[in-house]
C-alpha cells in the first residue's frame, strides 16, 4: 500500500489553527522560547495524554519567567534527580504543584535512561526511550535546544514535530525496523491512516475488492460525489413534486409519523372527517413531538403517504397553523384506535 | 453500515422545522428557489444534528451563514436559538494563514521532490512516486469535497469523511422516502 508522503510541517500549523484543537497546543506553540518546562516534557514516559492539562495554565505563567530562572531550573535538575523532590527555586513556585507530577515522571524516565538496565529490564528501557521519543513535544524547538544542553547522552532527542497533538503514543520499534523518531512517528501515522481507511472500506460499497490507497481514495471520492449529487437531485425532485403546496413545510411535516401510530392507521379516515368539519384549533406544538425509533422505512413510507394525502386536504383552511394542529389532533385520536388492518386497504379506502 | 434511525429522525425533525421557517418567511417561491431552500435546510439540519462535534458540520454551517451570502438569514432562522452557538462569528484567519502556509510548503516540496526523484530512477522508486502523486492528488480532491476539508490533516480528514458519508446517507434515505411518498400521493 503506497504511503502518504511524509509531510512533517503541515500538521503543526493545523494543530495550532484548527478551531477545535485544544487550546493548550496553541498556548504551547506561542511560548516556545520561554518555556522552561521543555526539559521535563521531553521525558514523559507513561502515555498519559491528559497529564498535561493541569499544567497548561502553568505554562502560560512560566513563559513570563526569564532566562535566569530557566538556567537555575536546569541547574537544579541534576540535584532533583538525586533528591526526587520538587524544585525549590522561587522562580518555579507557581509550577511546583504541577511540576511535581512531571518531576516524578521525569525522574523515573531519567533514571531508566541513566542507569541502563540497572534496576529495570531491557524491554522497559527500550520502551522508555521510544516512549520518550514519541512523547508530545509541543514546544519542539525550545526542547531541542534545552536537550542539547542538559542531556547530551540521550540518543533519541530528535524532535517529532510531525506528530499529531492527540496525546502520548507509546511505540515499540519492531525487529529489523528503524528506530529513529522520524520513522517511528511516520509509522504511527501510517498505521492510523490505514486503520481508518479500513473502516472506510467497510462503509463504502465496492471498496472491499480494492487494495491500495489510491484506488480506495478514488472509490471514496466517487461515492461522496454520488451522494452529494443524489441530495441535489432529490431536493430538486421534492421542489418539483410539491408545487401546489402553499406551505410545503406543513405538508412535509405531515409525513412525520411514529411507527407506533402506524398500526392504527385505519382510524385516520373517520377521525379526519370529523376534524374537517370541526376546524380544530391548535393542539400541540410541533416541536414537542417525540419520535420512536423508526426501524422500518416501508412503514414510514406508507404512513407518510396517508398523512400527506390528509395534508393535501386542508386547502380549505386558511391558516397553516391549523393544519399542523389538525394533523397532530388526528394523530392523538388515532392513538386510541389500535387497528392492525393492512395499509393497502387504507390506501384504497381513500378513493 | 446503515445510518442509525435516531440520526434520521433527528434530521427529519430539524429539516421540517427549517422548511417551515423558510416557507413562512417567503411565499410563492419559484421552483429553483424552493429547491435551494430545501437543500439548504436539509444540509443545515444534518449539520446541526451533529451538534458541533465534527469539523465538517461546523464548516458547513459557517459557509452557509457567511456574511456575503443571502442565505444567512435563512440559516439563522432554521437554526433558531442555537444559531449563536453554532455559527462561528470570528473569521478563521488562522485557518487561512495555515492554508497558505501549507500550500507554499507543498510547492516547495514538490519542486525539491522532482529533483530528488530524477536522481534515483529505478523502476520501483518511479512506481512509488507515481503512486504517491496519485494519492496526493486524490486527497486534494477529497479535501475539496468535504466541507472544511482544506484545513485538516490526512488523519482527521479520513475521520471527517467517515462521519460525512454516514450523514449524507441518512440524508439521502430520508429525502428519498419523502420524495417517493410525495410521488405516491400525487399520483393518487
Amino acid at each position: 500500500m503506497a504511503a502518504f508522503s511524509y509531510q512533517p510541517h503541515p500538521f503543526l500549523p493545523d494543530s495550532i489553527f484548527l478551531p477545535n484543537s485544544p487550546t493548550k497546543v496553541s498556548g504551547f506553540m506561542e511560548e516556545l522560547e520561554g518555556n522552561i518546562n521543555s526539559n521535563c516534557f521531553s521525558q514523559f514516559y507513561p502515555p498519559e495524554p491528559f497529564q498535561e492539562s493541569p499544567l497548561d495554565p502553568k505554562f502560560h505563567e512560566s513563559s513570563c519567567l526569564d532566562h535566569s530562572s530557566k538556567v537555575a531550573y536546569s541547574d537544579n535538575e541534576p540535584s532533583v534527580t538525586k533528591k526526587q523532590s520538587t524544585d525549590d527555586s522561587t522562580v518555579v513556585d507557581k509550577l511546583e504543584s504541577g511540576e511535581q507530577v512531571t518531576q516524578n515522571v521525569t525522574l523515573t524516565g531519567r533514571k531508566r535512561r541513566n542507569r541502563n538496565g540497572a534496576t529495570l529490564n531491557s524491554a522497559q528501557d527500550k520502551d522508555a526511550k521510544e516512549g520518550k521519543t514519541k512523547s508530545q513535544k509541543k514546544c519542539n524547538d525550545a526542547l531541542k535546544n534545552e536537550k542539547k544542553e542538559s542531556k547530551a547522552d540521550k540518543k533519541d532527542q530528535k524532535k517529532a514535530p510531525e506528530e499529531p497533538p492527540t496525546g502520548y503514543i507509546h511505540v515499540r520499534a519492531r525487529r529489523g525496523q528503524a528506530t529513529d523518531s522520524h520513522s517511528l512517528a511516520e509509522r504511527v501515522r501510517r498505521e492510523k491512516i490505514s486503520e481508518r481507511m479500513k473502516i472506510l472500506q467497510r462503509l463504502v460499497p465496492g471498496c472491499d475488492k480494492v487494495t491500495g490507497k489510491a484506488l480506495m481514495l478514488d472509490e471514496i471520492i466517487n461515492y461522496v460525489q454520488s451522494l452529494q449529487n443524489q441530495v441535489e437531485f432529490l431536493s430538486m425532485k421534492l421542489a418539483y413534486v410539491n408545487p401546489i403546496f402553499y406551505d410545503f413545510g406543513v405538508d412535509l411535516e405531515a409525513s412525520m409519523v411514529t411507527p407506533e401510530r402506524v398500526t392504527s392507521v385505519a382510524s385516520p379516515l373517520p377521525s379526519l372527517q370529523q376534524c374537517n368539519s370541526t376546524q380544530t384549533t391548535a393542539f400541540a406544538d410541533t416541536t414537542t413531538t417525540t419520535f420512536a425509533p423508526a426501524n422500518n422505512d416501508p412503514i414510514l413510507d406508507t404512513s407518510a403517504a396517508l398523512l400527506l394525502q390528509q395534508g393535501l386536504r386542508p386547502k380549505v383552511f386558511s391558516q397553516p397553523q391549523d393544519n399542523a394542529s389538525l394533523l397532530w389532533g388526528v394523530e392523538d385520536q388515532r392513538q386510541k384506535f389500535l387497528n392492525s388492518s393492512g395499509l393497502n386497504d387504507n390506501l384504497c379506502s381513500f378513493h | 453500515m446503515s445510518p442509525p434511525s435516531s440520526l434520521k429522525q433527528e434530521f427529519l425533525k430539524k429539516w421540517i422545522m427549517g422548511l417551515q421557517r423558510c416557507s413562512s418567511s417567503k411565499k410563492n417561491m419559484s421552483i429553483l428557489e424552493r429547491k435551494k431552500a430545501i437543500k439548504l435546510s436539509a444540509d443545515v439540519a444534518m449539520a446541526s444534528a451533529r451538534n458541533g462535534t465534527t469539523c465538517w458540520s461546523r464548516a458547513l454551517i459557517a459557509n452557509a451563514s457567511k456574511d456575503s451570502s443571502d442565505d444567512k438569514h435563512l440559516v439563522e432562522q432554521i437554526l433558531g436559538p442555537e444559531s449563536e452557538r453554532l455559527i462561528m462569528k470570528k473569521v478563521p484567519r488562522g485557518a487561512l494563514v495555515c492554508n497558505k502556509r501549507i500550500r507554499s510548503k507543498k510547492v516547495l516540496k514538490r519542486s525539491c521532490g522532482i529533483r530528488r526523484t530524477r536522481k534515483c530512477s529505478p523502476q520501483a522508486a518511479l512506481a512509488t512516486s507515481i503512486a504517491k502523486r496519485l494519492v496526493r492528488k486524490r486527497t486534494r480532491v477529497l479535501k475539496s469535497l468535504i466541507p472544511g476539508g482544506e484545513f485538516m490533516n490526512v488523519v482527521s480528514l479520513i475521520e471527517e469523511t467517515l462521519d460525512y458519508i454516514i450523514s449524507l446517507r441518512a440524508q439521502v434515505d430520508v429525502m428519498r422516502s419523502l420524495a417517493s411518498v410525495s410521488e405516491l400521493v400525487n399520483h393518487n
